[in-house]
């Protein structure tokens, strides 16, 4: 079943040509991973995935639906429930507790307190972070606020969870963990696509494409 | 939604929420304070402007012999009333009683200070400046009284028991309402009741002066009618003597009137020579213009009025870049909402809330400071700089929203 259709995408930032007539599809269960050079239009790729970044031209298509570009609400609408999103920098907020953290999608759907701390409870035991429910993110490691924020992109029952350099900040054994974290998740159905100089995590996708120029290519 | 991410704007970085009120405060505090300057020059400069325009006053001609003459025959009272009724009755203009006799009490009744040979050669006799006045006269000059009340229509007659008096402010320590006083009036003797005393600074004008009327005493433009002026049937040849000079007083009062001072003239003197008397002259009243830091009154309420939006400009200015300094230090909690399901709009729109919060609350604080201050609060210009603040103080944050680059932010790049 198809998540996310992207047909004929470009994209330019002024002069530059950074999605070239682009086109990719991808389905519940995948584990994709996308790799390229510096400046190869990468995270441009995973902005029009994740609906944070618009394309000049082209279609998107999310569950065979056409997304209209401007309709700001049904975007939110779709990050808040469809679409988790996890970074190297993790994207925490450090006045907040790592249960706020992980909450915060819940809030803006306007979930009841009992209901939150259920899921929040649920969602941070699957991870391991349970224990961490109290502290600030600024009293965590790398690895433990990589999983809070996997816990915040799951918790809203994501269908794809998009993934930009997760382990670009982890020491080996960490980026081990959060790579097989991925793939228990990607075996519980929900479709991954990590962006990433990696290797090691292409390795683990099923799935690999090579970006350069603004042109996509499958590897495997 | 929109409160969640209020309430993580005001609570993060709390010190430039404060900041932010704080300059509201100071400038809603500014401009209360310019604008009550300028709605006070503006009153003064628009009263002083109303009084002195279109007024004239009018003078008899009698000098010498013609006025010896005239005032043997006191018939020629009959003249006077019906000059005083013509007066009276023009939809021309208004006819403004300003008679200005002195006013004599017995017995030194008020201290030295109010009289008015005080400070002179001569000793103190009793006597005090006095005006006789119609309602037109306390109408046109916005005389208010600070207690007691103004001349009502019943307090007009001659023959009333006590001749209603107004004192000016400064008789206040020294007498009070219902006081009676025997007074001496054009040579004829009064009982006298206090009614009431003006308010602070209440003037008039003489022609060429503002004359403060703190320190004089109002009586009412009286009407007699113990004499039959149709027949020639005296019944006291003394008081006949006193309405001849009482209506002479009272016919050489103001008049206001936008009519050209040349078309009033010519009335006058066609209704002299119908009256057959020497003409009656107009002479128009001298221009008053306040000064104030050297320069004249309309010239300062321009200066006020370009201070009031120099301040709201540069607050507005100032506000609106600690606004944008406030979205940059929020832009990366701003992307992570983004990313976890809000839209920009709601962003924005929690923002605009936060102006208008912090804005109603600078407002009420402004307003009980300038209410402590100044005792009024200029409500409707308060009301527009509300709008108008919060208007263009949305704008800027506005451009910022749209310029956040989410991506290179979450990557840490901005």
């Amino acid at each position: 079943m198809t998540i996310i259709k992207l047909k004929n995408i470009s994209k330019k930032f002024k002069e530059r040509v950074v999605l070239n007539n682009l086109s990719i599809e991808i389905s519940k269960g995948d584990m994709i991973c996308i790799m390229g050079r510096s400046g190869a239009g990468k995270s441009t790729l995973l902005n029009i995935l994740g609906l944070l970044d618009t394309a000049d031209s082209g279609v998107y298509e999310y569950n065979n639906k056409e997304i209209d570009s401007g309709n700001e609400s049904l975007k939110a609408k779709l990050r808040r429930d469809k679409i988790g999103f996890v970074v190297q920098t993790y994207a925490l907020i450090n006045q907040k507790k790592v249960f706020d953290n992980i909450a915060l999608p819940l809030y803006f759907k306007r979930k009841n307190k009992r209901e939150i701390k259920q899921l929040v409870e649920s969602i941070s035991r699957k991870i391991g972070i349970f224990e961490l429910l109290n502290k600030y993110p600024y009293e965590l490691s790398g690895g433990e606020c990589q999983r809070v924020a996997i816990a915040r992109a799951l918790i809203r029952e994501p269908d794809i969870i998009l993934a930009d350099e997760p382990t670009g900040a982890l020491d080996e054994e960490t980026e081990k963990e959060i790579l097989t974290l991925f793939e228990k998740l990607n075996k519980q159905g929900v479709a991954i696509l990590i962006v990433t100089h990696n290797q090691m995590i292409a390795d683990v996708c099923k799935t690999v494409y090579l970006m350069s120029e603004g042109k996509i290519a499958q590897l495997k | 939604m929109i409160l969640h991410i209020l309430e993580k704007s005001l609570n993060v970085k709390r010190n430039r929420s404060y900041i932010l009120l704080f300059q509201f405060v100071i400038t809603l505090i500014l401009v209360i304070t310019v604008l009550n300057i300028y709605i006070s020059v503006e009153k003064s400069v628009d009263h002083l402007e109303n009084v002195t325009k279109g007024l004239y006053k009018v003078n008899d001609n009698f000098v010498g012999d013609s006025e010896r003459q005239f005032f043997s025959q006191t018939d020629n009272v009959n003249i006077l009333k019906k000059l005083y009724s013509w007066q009276l009755s023009r939809d021309e203009f208004t006819y403004i009683v300003v008679g200005s006799q002195y006013f004599h009490a017995e017995n030194n009744y008020f201290p030295n200070k109010f009289d008015i040979f005080y400070g002179s050669r001569h000793d103190p006799v009793g006597s005090y400046e006095s005006l006789q006045v119609n309602n037109a006269f306390i109408e046109h000059f916005k005389l208010t009284v600070d207690e007691g009340r103004l001349f009502k229509e019943e307090d007009y007659h001659i023959d009333n028991e006590f001749l209603p008096i107004i004192m000016g402010y400064e008789y206040i320590p020294y007498s009070d309402i219902g006081d009676k006083i025997t007074v001496y009036y054009l040579g004829k003797s009064f009982e006298s009741k206090i009614i009431g005393f003006l308010s602070e600074n209440s003037f008039y004008n003489d022609t060429y002066n503002i004359k403060s009327l703190n320190k004089y005493i109002l009586m009412p433009a009286l009407k007699t009618t113990n004499v039959d002026s149709n027949t020639n049937t005296i019944i006291d040849w003394e008081q006949k003597k006193f309405e001849l000079k009482l209506y002479l007083d009272k016919c050489s009062g103001f008049l206001y009137s936008e009519f050209p001072s040349t078309y009033l003239q010519n009335m006058f003197t066609e209704k002299s020579y119908e009256l057959d008397i020497v003409p009656y002259a107009l002479e128009m009243h001298a221009a008053f213009y306040p000064t104030m830091w050297g320069l004249e009154g309309k010239h300062f309420e321009k200066l006020l009025f370009i201070l009031t939006i120099i301040i709201f400009a540069s607050s507005i200015f100032c506000i609106s870049l600690n606004m944008a300094a406030k979205i940059k230090v929020l832009k990366r909690y701003y992307s992570i909402y983004i990313m976890n399901g809000t839209s920009s709009k709601v962003i924005y729109l929690s923002i605009l809330l936060e102006i208008l919060i912090i804005n109603f609350l600078a407002l009420l604080i402004a307003s009980m400071i300038g209410w402590i201050l100044y005792g009024k609060l200029p409500l409707m210009p308060l009301s527009l700089i509300y709008v108008i603040t919060c208007v263009v103080s949305g704008i800027y944050p506005f451009f910022m929203m749209n310029k956040i680059n989410i991506s290179r932010i979450l990557r840490g790049d901005d």
